[in-house]
């Protein structure tokens, strides 16, 4: 996984499938990149082939560490079967979703 | 011909150890084997994520004694269906006939909802010892190619998804061309009502939505009052944002004291006193925050009928956009209109000030009989506080003191009327009290019905014998200091001005000879220290007798009385107007 800061965000990219095999390490690693001064966390989710049920868990568990810092998470570039599981659990109201 | 046909089946069977890892590699077999049966890139990443479920479902929730028994996992494919089925050795689930999402903000308990949602049927059965789990799903047709049909990888799901890609594109186009054309026709002066109402006409068209409507946010009473809608029926009261209860009551309210967006759809929990329940209750939507820089603007609902499918990720964005681009317009206006409040705020405290000014004397004029100083300062509101002194027929003078009770333009201007009343009578001057009677009917009219009075003091200073004639209406008494620092009050007191129709002003007289004589406002002891204490009015008579008994100059006196205020508010701004007069009477020459 790819860690970049920019000015109070944090970007993750590179990122492999989010599912049961390793989604609590993505959930680690990301925790661990939220050093102090970031606010906003960008996951880079175009090189992500599959998020299942577990890899949701670890997005939300994100947003809540992220929303208690009064950030946001931003997911960019979700490939097509990530993008209908977030709008199929309806996870696109809580996330920004930029597909470009 | 046999009434038995057997079906071109294809078949992967497979035990997987009880571990994560094991179940990941299962996954990619599958996957390998679905390839093989032909099926899209859509449909592969969807089993996948089936399979990847149940399997994990299988290994996570495994009795701890059956650890060390394998996972089975089936495949089985015809030209038409896949279907799978996964044995596990877990304690068993009932499945429900409706799987519901959990909360948004849990991060679990999707598994299953996905499962479910991805295929077409999903069955559990429970054995003694093991349980089975069946995930059926038909196969995409192939879809004919479109002739001529360049494209060699063409196939459903690219079709669908550049389909997908060409809707959000439309979108996207759609929401910029928007947003450029309502600003172009903002800089053309369209009024801030009309120009929010056609913003949100298009979103709704933008968005596929049913209806939609905004409110904006007032700061006292601090609640959201309805700015824009396209609902024809009434919708109610303006959501209250006092307490934060009120988010119970209403979707809007929610929103802005969450700082969230918040959802509805057919079977959510609405309260029945929302504002809008008959909206939210039964169609689907959700509302959202405007926020500026942190300040909140107003909230932005929009929602569909019943009978339609909720909003699609693509529409959200576009409305979020549309809003919080509409929000910084608005709140640019509103910022103009604060700028352009506090100028006019600014022009007319000018004019106030003008005013103030242009009533007061540029110089006293002086008596054979008296020496005069007088002293004015004006607070940082400007007030009414207006001194004269007139020369009268035989070199008389008529000594004037008033204050217009409130603050601003409306109590100069009553000042204003005041001087010239005053200026226009001076024959009734050597009968201060009758004058006073004579004000006092002809303010009357317009101090009762503007809610105002005016306390005012006249004296009449006789040029030839040294008499000095009071009457009040109202206002502080004068003080008068004798060669010894004997201090006297003569209140000669009626009521103030605009007070009571057709009041009698009694008189009071006395030699000015030799005395020290002071008229003021109250602001001259109503002063305050830095701790907020009041100067007091025996302070004012003490540095008075002290300047009598030292038979200074009258303009000294002035002087000891302005260093006395300077040196008791230390810096503190005054709060009121202060203006008084000195008199010292001369002996006859």
């Amino acid at each position: 996984m790819k860690i970049e800061y920019q000015t109070g965000t944090l970007t993750l990219s590179d990122i492999g499938p989010l599912n049961a095999a390793n989604s609590s390490t993505f959930r680690e690693e990301a925790r661990a990149a939220l050093r102090e001064g970031v606010t906003n966390v960008n996951i880079d989710l175009s090189q992500t082939r599959q998020v299942d049920s577990s890899g949701l868990g670890a997005l939300i568990a994100l947003q809540k560490t992220v929303g208690a810092r009064g950030g946001a998470i931003r997911i960019l570039r979700p490939t097509p079967i990530v993008y209908q599981i977030l709008e199929l659990t309806r996870l696109h109201r809580v996330f920004e979703i930029v597909r470009d | 011909m046999s009434a038995v046909r057997s079906i071109p089946t294809t078949l992967l069977a497979c035990e997987v150890e009880c571990h994560l890892a094991a179940a990941a590699e299962a996954c990619l077999q599958a996957r390998d084997f679905l390839i093989s049966m032909g099926l899209a890139a859509g449909e592969l990443d969807v089993w996948e994520l089936v399979l990847g479920e149940a399997v994990n479902n299988a290994v996570n929730y495994v009795r701890p004694e059956a650890r060390s028994r394998p996972v089975r996992l089936e495949l089985l494919g015809t030209g038409e269906w896949i279907e799978s089925r996964i044995y596990d050795h877990t304690a068993g689930f009932d499945l429900l006939a409706k799987v519901d999402l959990p909360p948004e903000d849990s991060e679990s308990g999707r598994g299953v909802f996905l499962m479910r949602s991805l295929t077409d049927e999903l069955a559990y059965l429970q054995g003694h010892d093991e349980n089975v789990m069946v995930l059926r799903k038909r196969r995409q047709p192939p879809v004919p190619l479109p002739p001529p049909a360049p494209a060699p990888e063409s196939d459903g799901d690219i079709a669908r998804t550049l389909d997908a890609m060409t809707n959000e594109l439309a979108s996207c186009y759609e929401s910029l061309a928007a947003i450029f054309r309502f600003s172009s026709e903002l800089q053309g002066g369209v009024t801030s009502e009309v120009f929010i109402h056609r913003w949100l006409t298009q979103l709704l068209v933008i968005t596929d939505s049913d209806w939609f409507v905004l409110r904006l946010c007032d700061r006292a009473p601090h609640q959201l009052r309805l700015a824009s809608t396209s609902v024809k029926s009434p919708l109610g009261m303006p959501a209250s944002l006092e307490s934060p209860e009120a988010g119970r009551h209403s979707v809007e309210a929610l929103a802005a004291l969450d700082h969230n967006d918040v959802w509805f759809e057919p079977g959510s929990t609405i309260s029945r006193e929302d504002p809008l329940f008959e909206l939210v209750g039964r169609g689907c939507g959700f509302a959202h925050p405007l926020f500026v820089n942190g300040t909140l603007v107003g909230v932005l609902t929009l929602g569909r009928r019943e009978d339609r499918r909720s909003f699609e990720a693509g529409q959200v964005s576009v409305a979020q956009t549309f809003g919080d681009f509409l929000a910084l317009e608005i709140r640019s206006t509103q910022m103009q209109q604060e700028q352009l409040e506090a100028q006019l705020k600014t022009r007319d405290l000018e004019i106030t000030a003008k005013i103030q000014h242009a009533l007061l004397p540029d110089c006293l004029p002086s008596s054979p009989r008296a020496a005069l100083a007088g002293f004015y300062r004006s607070a940082r509101v400007i007030g009414g506080d207006y001194y004269d002194a007139v020369p009268v027929a035989d070199g008389h003078l008529l000594l004037v003191m008033a204050d217009v009770m409130g603050k601003g333009l409306p109590a100069a201007l009553f000042a204003v009327i005041f001087r010239s009343l005053v200026r226009a009578r001076c024959d009734l001057a050597s009968r201060p009290g009758e004058f006073l009677g004579w004000l006092n009917k002809n303010l009357f009219p317009d101090l009762d019905q503007a809610e105002m009075f005016i306390t005012a003091q006249l004296a009449f200073l006789d040029s030839r014998s040294g008499e000095l004639r009071v009457a009040s209406a109202g206002h502080p008494p004068m003080l008068v200091a004798d060669a010894q620092g004997r201090i006297k009050e003569i209140l000669a007191g009626g009521p103030p001005l605009g007070v009571i129709a057709g009041a009698v002003f009694p008189e009071d007289a006395f030699p000015s000879d030799g005395g020290r004589i002071l008229m003021y406002t109250d602001g001259l002891f109503e002063a305050r220290d830095p701790r907020g204490e009041l100067l007091g009015l025996e302070a004012v008579k003490a540095e008075l007798a002290e300047s009598a008994r030292t038979g200074e100059s009258c303009d000294a006196t002035r002087d000891r009385l302005s260093r006395l205020l300077t040196e008791f508010e230390h810096g503190t701004a005054p709060a009121d107007d202060t203006a008084f007069i000195v008199v010292t009477g001369r002996e006859p020459i």
